[in-house]
């Protein structure tokens, strides 16, 4: 078991200072999908501003373990990394 | 764990009728039979078994002291509260009419349980329609509750999921203690509160935070109590409708 802290990054930070006891970095995703999911049932509006909604994941020794990204991009901006589409999408023309 | 049959006096009865007098209308001699029931005294510690899902009851304890919560699990482990019981509390009404226990009963804290015999309380209870009366309303009242701690955790956010919580205790505790409460103390860890909230411990923790901004609650050390309750209550658009105090 280890404890894994979830700080949320939304445009503000908000440490967490009291973190998760969990099995595994594995167990630690999910705990943090969850979280992200639980936050995004709160506010949706969250993913939508432009810094998004980040969830960094530190282990006890303050490294970051991973972040968890939930982000809109706008697909009319050149230069998106959604040009690249597939056959879910009909191309708009830039 | 527990002992029994000290300080079983018939006066440490008053909290459960005085719970059952602030729904129903119960007269001298159904108040005095509630007050002569034989019962044991009981005492357990935090997370200590009180009964479990599939045991069959013998038994009808009262919380005198301290709180209790019902709980059940998902089959990979999950685990809801689903109930918080609270001093005055009968935490076994059902199995008057009920067989099984379909749920698990834990102590939160420190409790003292009046321990009666089933039997006894069938006893009173039959030949009685006002206190048979209060034992169904008591029912009902529980599944009002319920009701709404599903509309809390399926439609309200974590704001007014948990600002919506802390009204209702301080609502069920001033009312059994008869005047407000200068400072209510929640008697849940952050993890109790997210497995009662449906929500992640840090998520609790965050959710906390937001409400001390606010005014709505202080932490003292690791635990709540009501900063404004006035606030709390605007957060969690509380109607206390539910709660029947004044209408069966």
């Amino acid at each position: 078991m280890a404890r894994y802290f979830f700080h949320i990054v939304d445009g503000s930070i908000d440490l967490d200072d009291l973190g998760m006891e969990l099995a595994s970095p594995g167990d630690a995703k999910r705990a943090a999908v969850r979280y992200g999911a639980n936050l995004l049932a709160d506010d949706p509006g969250h993913s939508l501003t432009d810094s998004g909604l980040r969830i960094n994941v530190t282990t006890e020794d303050g490294q970051l373990s991973f972040a968890l990204l939930i982000l809109a991009v706008d697909g009319r901006q050149p230069g998106s990394p959604l040009e690249v589409v597939d056959e879910t999408v009909t191309p708009v023309p830039v | 764990m527990g002992d029994s049959g000290q300080g079983a006096t018939r006066e440490r009865l008053g909290i459960f009728l005085r719970k059952l007098m602030s729904h129903s209308r119960l007269s001298t001699a159904d108040q005095e039979a509630v007050l002569a029931l034989p019962y044991a005294i009981r005492r357990l510690g935090p997370n200590d078994t009180i009964f479990r899902e599939g045991e069959k009851a013998v038994i009808c304890p009262v919380l005198l002291s301290g709180f209790a919560h019902r709980h059940k699990s998902a089959a990979d482990g999950g685990r809801q509260i689903v109930s918080l019981k609270i001093p005055g509390d009968a935490l076994d009404f059902q199995s008057l009419y009920l067989e099984v226990a379909d749920h698990g009963l834990q102590a939160l804290t420190d409790v003292e349980l009046a321990v009666f015999p089933l039997k006894e309380l069938e006893k009173i209870v039959a030949p009685r329609p006002g206190l048979a009366r209060a034992v169904l309303v008591d029912i009902l009242v529980e599944a009002s509750i319920g009701r709404e701690w599903l509309l809390n955790i399926g439609r309200r956010n974590a704001l007014a999921r948990l600002a919506h919580l802390l009204c209702e205790l301080n609502h069920r505790i001033t009312r059994i203690a008869g005047e407000p409460l200068a400072g209510l103390e929640l008697p849940l860890t952050q993890e109790q509160l997210a497995d009662l909230l449906g929500l992640t411990p840090v998520h609790v923790n965050r959710t906390i935070k937001v409400l001390e901004r606010e005014g709505a609650v202080k932490r003292v050390s690791r635990r709540l109590t009501i900063g404004n309750l006035a606030t709390l209550q605007h957060i969690a658009g509380f109607n206390d409708l539910y709660l029947h105090r004044n209408d069966s």
